[in-house]
This record gives C-alpha cells, structure tokens and sequence, in this order.
C-alpha cells in the first residue's frame, strides 16, 4: 500500500473564488474517554456561532448505546460531553441515530434521538438560549419500529414570526408548534429511509429520502407539513446498494448506506441535493464520487447530475457520506469521507479514510476543498468490538453566519472519536506589509491570503542591536467593523528555513502606542499553524479606521549556520469573532 | 407505463398481482440449507448499531421460513390458501408503504408466503420487505424463489437483477435482464440498467447496444449516464 504525501489541509484548487475560510486544527468534540466509540455524526449552532450542539452514537461498555450530546458555549474551542436520554419509561439499551436543530427566530437549539426497541421511540430535548444543559426530554413519537430520523425548525409557511419543528423518520411527519413539547401524530410519506427535512425562506418544507433502489426521492409541502406533492425522483442512481454491506466498493469493510445531503439555499430559494454514485471501475475498483442535482423551482424538475471535480478519473477513490448546508449568505458547505489521500484497493478489512470539507460559493458550479483530517485513518480502528467496522451513516455540519463546524469521526486515537475544525468565515486579511527589520526576498501582499504555493518571504537584514530581531514583518489589516469583537486571533501559515529560530508576534496597543508582546514560540522549518488568541482585543483595534497592526518577529535563539536565513509567510490573517 | 420505470420499491408487485401465478413448483433442492427450525438466525453483533436488535426483529419475522442462498423454504404449516394469500400480500403492500417499517412489512409477507407457498407475488414482496433492511442475499433468495413459481414474471427477475448489482455482480446482472428482455423488452429501464452494468463491466460496446435499445425504446435512461459512457467510450 502506497500512502500519498500529501500535507494536511492541503487546499486543491478546483478554481479561483473568495476569500477562503480559515480552517482551525482539529478540536476533539466527544471528550468522555468512557465513550468507546463515536458514529453518525450530526450538529447545529447558534446563528452567532457561539452555541453549538452535536450528537452521535455513543457506545458505552455493557453493549450499550447512548446518545452522546458534545456541547459548546464558546464557539466551538471547548466542548463538554452530555448524554441525552429519553424519560426514564422510554429507556432502552440502544438509543441512537441522533439529529439537531436550530431556530433563528427563538436562538433555540435542539438534540433528539431514538430509543429502539422495547418502549422506545424517537425523543427531543430542547436547550434554551445561552444554556449548558438541556430540558427534560420528551417523547415525539412512542413506536419501537422508529428508524432514522433528522429534524428541522422554520416558519410556518407566511409567518416569518412563528416556528414549527419537523422531525421526518421512516414512519414519515410529525410537527410541533410549541418548540418541541408537544408533537402530531405521523403523516405517513412512503416507502423509503433518510427522510430529510429542509425548510425555505417562505416556509416551504421539502423532504428528501433513498428509496431502497435507484432513486433519490423529493416530496414537498406548502402548508406546513399537513400535505405533500406525490413523491418525484429528484435523481437517479447508476448504481445501487443495500444498506448493509458495501459489497467491495469502498476500502475496508463497513456498510455505506447511499443517504444523501440536502439543503435549500437561503438566498435563492433554490434546492441543491448531493449524493454519491459510481463513476467507474478501474481494475476491480469501483469508485464512488459525489454527484448533484439542483432545483430552482421548488422540486419541481432537476438539473441533470453533475459530478462534483474532486478526483481525477484515472485515479483511485471513493467519496461517501455526503452532508450540505448553506449558511445565511448564500455558500454552500460540504463534508465527506474521501479514500483518495491513500492509494488503496477496494474491500479488504483496513480502509484507510480522511474528511474533507468543501464549499461553494456559485450552489456547487465551483468548490474549493481542504482535507481536515492530518493523517489516514484505518476504519477498522473503531473501537467497536466486533468487525464488521462501523462509519456510520452520516456526518453533519453545524452552520453558523461566519463559522462552520463540520462535524466528524476519526479513529486517529484508536477508537472513533468526534471531531470538529473551526472553519471561520470572519477573517480579516492584511491590506498593507511592511519589513521593519529584514529584507523581502520574494512574494508580496497577496502571498497572504491563500495558504498555497505562494509565499512572502522575508530575509535577515541589518538591526541597531544585538537583541533586535533581524525579520520583523509588520502586518497592517484595516476595516475592522467590529472594534469590540470577543475574540481576536491571528494566524499565520509560515517556517523557518533554519533550525534555533524563535517567533514572536507583537500587537501594536492603541492606548500605550506601544507594541506589546503577545506570543512567543520556536518556529518550525516545516510549515506550521500559529493561532494566536489576542486578550484584550479592543486595545489593538483602532476605532474609526478599524486598523489593526501585528508583528512578526524571528531571531536566533542558538548557533545558526546559514547567516541569510529566510522566513517564509504562506498566509497571515486575523480572525474578528463577534 | 411510465410509472413502473421509476423502480418503486413496491412497483413489480403491482404487476405481479396482476400477472398472478397461475402453477409454480414447490422448491426440491434442500442443498445448502441453514440450520434451525426457521427464521434468520440472530446475530451477536454486526454492522449497525442495533443490529443485534434488529437481528431478533428480523428472527421473528421470518418465523416458519428457512433461507438459502437460492431459496426460501417454509417450514411451518401451510394452509394452500390462494384466495388468502392475494388478500394478505395486497395487505402488506399496503403496510409496507404507509407504515414503512421493515420488520412489520417482512412479517406481513410472511403471513402471505405461510398462506400459500406457491403464490409467487407474496416473496417479491418479501424481497422488497428484506430490502429494506439490506438484506440483499435474503431478498435474492426470496426472488429465486419468485422466479421459479413464475418463470414468466420479469419484475421478479428484473428485480435479482437489481439485487445482483447491489452485490457488484455486475455480469449476473446483465444475464437476468438478458431473460427479461427475452419476454419483455419494454420492461421499465431494463436496457437502460443493462447499458449501466455493462459499463461498470467495461463492456463499452454492449453498453452502447443496450443503450441504443433503451433510446429507441423510449426507456428512463439518467440523463448523467451517455456523458459518463462517452468519456470512455465514444460512440460506435
């Protein structure tokens, strides 16, 4: 097996788009070392992107399964693990397959899941604005046969000022309008698994599901769930498998049920499903790629299929599990599991697997794609006892205004765990550099933007003495609304082309006209992250201009051979979290 | 017509009810038969998370069954009621649509299977019911099953070749709708999923015959699939 050298967070640039998010470092989401493994992965966050919920199957010794409830409060950096559990006389030993939820209206989030079996059925709770613990659970819907269920919170169709809860599961849709306390009884919506409910800017609910074959089914309703339109195949499949087995069209041996991910763009209306398919066999591989479709008139018909770019054809892989969501402004994100980082064959126990997220800003027409993961993951390693391995179903984004947290598993650390990164959307870039000490050698202001194959370059220069750092990069951002933001950050993308160097980054203090010392670390001479907290933010954020001035510092902290040593700056920004 | 070609999980039983059975033979070959008395056997722990609940449900539900890789064999008592059998098979179409949990639709065409084990339409349904739990190799014995009371229905063999593709036999595939074609031609997107397998198979030339077949024959073919054929492929 030959592994690709590949870096992690490699950007492939499918083409030329906006401003990219800044992707963080994994952040460990199920933190309950009790928790043997994590699977089926869901989220959802406060709009501000403060508050966010997560969900998974949590297994517990015993042979038990409990719904595992990540939660954080400050914006995904830190996390508490919770289990959520239906009332004492709906308890059953598995209780799985969780979804999330979040309203605008009410800033309302909410965690649900299934006890199967037994007295079991599907059961919500509700976590009020600004909380760290839910409500009490309460029973949607008593009926041991529930399976799969996601849920969704809106308006009511033409009362923007109302919110209506929909939970859409093999036994079809029930409704709430009281945020979760008390709920209908099931509308039946067919035959089919992975119902899932999105609702449109007016209101309007629109479901998607697998129909155990070929089709990608869509139903919607217009008045608020009491009625659908019959069922028409948004897409059909190519290939088709059960949900058991993968029957060797993925690496390793786990089952990849062909749910797909929907989600109905907030600023247009339009309807954008992706799922996957397979494209084509090389030797006795089949490869798995996702596919599109898009609707612009509320289901309507559907846009012919289109392949999303990320592999090339000659090329091994499979990519599976896909999830979508918009946030308010329009840009469609992506998860995935992606197989491509190792050239691998199909079937066998060992897959070796990694996430990527993706996002476009044109509802798919481009993307650009980063890889989360730092490293392949061997799905056996999933901590569950006994093969077949389990990746479960899905995986889930939680979509805020300016940040995205996919939200994923990874047997990196032996078993399935959860992860998230922080994919901020708040980045300030640089409109001005300088080098108050050192020389640029090559590259210029737009060599920071993108963490890609451009770089600045700075190269040691002459200092006053001996305690001056010979490269100082003086980096200038302005148009800083926010002059009071909770957190300020500065990242910087770079290394050192020599070993004994120290970094230091400085911010300039508006009150004292001084810079003050922040940070200090070795620099790497790999690429390396800086993601520097910055206290006291609005003592470096000028009000009026918004300007905000950074440092970066590099001197010798030991003997250094190559006397015009180099730093290299792939990307520097600065992150305004409101 | 056009409806059929959209593959509803149900849809062939439709036309099987239609086209009822008339005769069918009991199956002989007992080779290969799993032990017990009846019933899936449960398993301690499997793919899902509840799969050792769902091997129970699935246990219960086939009670007086017995699977092979070929056929499904009853091992409770049977009554040889057809009128019966028609009436619970329509009965558990109807729960497996508008209730839509497979352990209740896999009990339900069991009730029909153990009313008469001749009637052919009542393990297409047990097929679908199995499906839908991903039970592939159940519902491809279920369907041999069907095949052989009623070698004349093509929606039973249209479906094992459905199932065989699920199982990435993409040539077994081709072979059951290579019988379908024989009798019915017109049967939904039958040269549409053969042009499909075909070119999973790299068998471009057979793709492009089949997909021929399936334009002239104004069949569902997914508009994705001639471009994805002639990036490999152009046409002959």
């Amino acid at each position: 097996m030959r592994k690709l050298a590949l870096l992690p967070f490699v950007c492939l640039v499918v083409s030329a788009m906006a401003q990219d998010p800044f992707i963080g470092t994994q952040v460990r989401i199920t933190v309950d070392n009790a928790s043997n493994s994590a699977n089926e992965t869901t989220g959802a966050a406060s709009a501000d992107g403060r508050e966010i919920v997560a969900g998974f199957n949590d297994y517990r010794s015993g042979g038990l399964i409990r719904t595992g409830v990540p939660v954080s409060s400050d914006g995904g950096q830190t996390w508490s693990h919770l289990i959520v559990r239906p009332p004492t006389q709906n308890q059953t030993s598995v209780e799985g397959d969780p979804m999330t939820a979040y309203d605008r209206r009410t800033n309302t989030l909410w965690v649900g899941a299934i006890a199967f079996g037994g007295s079991g059925g599907i059961f919500v709770a509700r976590k009020n604005p600004g909380q760290n613990s839910f409500a009490p659970s309460v029973m949607a819907r008593v009926n041991s046969g529930a399976d799969k269920c996601w849920m969704e919170a809106g308006p009511r169709p033409g009362l923007p000022n109302t919110t209506r809860l929909y939970i859409t599961y093999n036994e079809g849709v029930i409704r709430s309008d009281d945020l979760g306390t008390t709920w209908t009884t099931p509308l039946s919506l067919g035959s089919g698994i992975g119902f899932l409910p999105r609702v449109g800017p007016n209101g309007e609910l629109y479901v998607t599901y697998w129909d155990f074959g070929t089709g990608v089914m869509f139903r919607r309703s217009l008045d608020g769930g009491q009625t659908f339109s019959t069922a028409v195949r948004a897409a059909t499949r190519l290939d088709t498998w059960g949900t058991e087995f993968n029957n060797g069209r993925v690496p390793g041996d786990y089952r990849i049920p062909p749910i797909h991910g929907m989600d109905v763009n907030p600023v247009d209306g339009s309807i954008t499903i992706v799922y996957c398919d397979t494209t084509n066999t090389i030797g006795s591989n089949r490869n798995l790629d996702l596919w599109m479709t898009r609707s612009t008139n509320q289901g309507t018909s559907w846009s012919t299929p289109t392949r999303l770019p990320f592999r090339d054809l000659t090329q091994l892989g499979d990519m599976f599990f896909p999830w979508i969501e918009y946030s308010q402004d329009g840009r469609l994100h992506l998860l995935s599991f992606n197989s491509q980082y190792t050239v691998q064959n199909d079937g066998g126990s060992d897959g070796f697997l990694d996430q990527d997220y993706a996002y476009s800003d044109n509802n798919g027409a481009t993307w650009r794609r980063f890889r989360l993961t730092p490293n392949s993951f061997n799905s056996r390693n999933d901590g569950r006892p006994s093969a077949p391995a389990f990746m479960g179903d899905y995986s889930g984004i939680a979509v805020a205004d300016k940040v995205v947290y996919p939200i994923y598993l990874s047997t990196q650390l032996g078993k399935s765990v959860g992860f998230t990164n922080i994919v901020s959307n708040t980045a300030v870039l640089p409109t001005a550099f300088s080098f108050f000490r050192g020389t640029r050698a090559s590259g210029g202001l737009e060599s920071l933007f993108f963490r890609d194959s451009d770089s600045l370059v700075g190269q040691v220069g002459l200092v006053l003495n001996q305690q001056e750092a010979p490269i100082q990069l003086d980096v200038t951002a302005a148009g800083v609304v926010n002059t009071n933001p909770s957190q300020l950050r500065v990242t910087v993308w770079g290394r050192v082309n020599t070993p004994s160097i120290r970094q230091q980054l400085l911010m300039f203090n508006i009150n004292t006209s001084q810079y003050d010392l922040i940070d200090t670390r070795n620099a790497s001479q790999t690429e390396t992250l800086s993601d520097i907290v910055v206290p006291n933010p609005s003592s470096y954020i000028t009000p009026g201009s918004g300007t905000v001035r950074a440092r970066l510092a590099y001197s010798a902290i030991g003997p250094v051979t190559q006397p015009g040593w180099q730093a290299q700056f792939n990307l520097v920004n600065l992150q305004i979290v409101p | 017509m056009m409806k059929l070609l959209e593959i509803k999980p149900w849809a062939g039983l439709v036309v099987a009810l239609i086209t009822t059975a008339l005769a069918g033979c009991v199956p002989k070959d007992n080779a290969g038969l799993t032990s017990g008395s009846g019933g899936a056997s449960p398993v301690e722990d499997g793919a899902s998370p509840k799969s050792r609940l769902e091997s129970q449900r699935l246990a219960d539900a086939t009670r007086g069954l017995r699977f092979t890789r070929d056929q499904v064999e009853v091992t409770a008592r049977t009554s040889n009621d057809r009128p019966a059998a028609v009436a619970k098979t329509a009965s558990a179409v109807k729960v497996m649509n508008e209730r839509n949990i497979w352990f209740v639709a896999v009990g339900a065409f069991r009730d029909a299977v153990l009313a008469d084990p001749r009637y052919a339409p009542a393990y297409v349904g047990l097929a679908d019911a199995l499906l839908m739990e991903g039970k592939t190799d159940l519902a491809q014995a279920a369907l041999r099953t069907a095949v052989r009371l009623d070698g004349r229905d093509p929606e039973a063999r249209y479906r094992l070749g459905l199932l065989r593709q699920m199982d990435s036999d993409y040539a077994g595939a081709v072979l059951e709708w290579t019988e379908v074609v024989k009798f019915a031609p017109d049967h939904a997107d039958v040269y549409a999923r053969m042009a499909i397998a075909s070119y999973y198979a790299r068998d471009y030339r057979s793709a492009w015959e089949y997909l021929s077949q399936a334009e002239a024959r104004k069949q569902n073919v997914p508009p994705q699939f001639k471009p994805m054929l002639l990036e490999v492929s152009p046409r002959p």
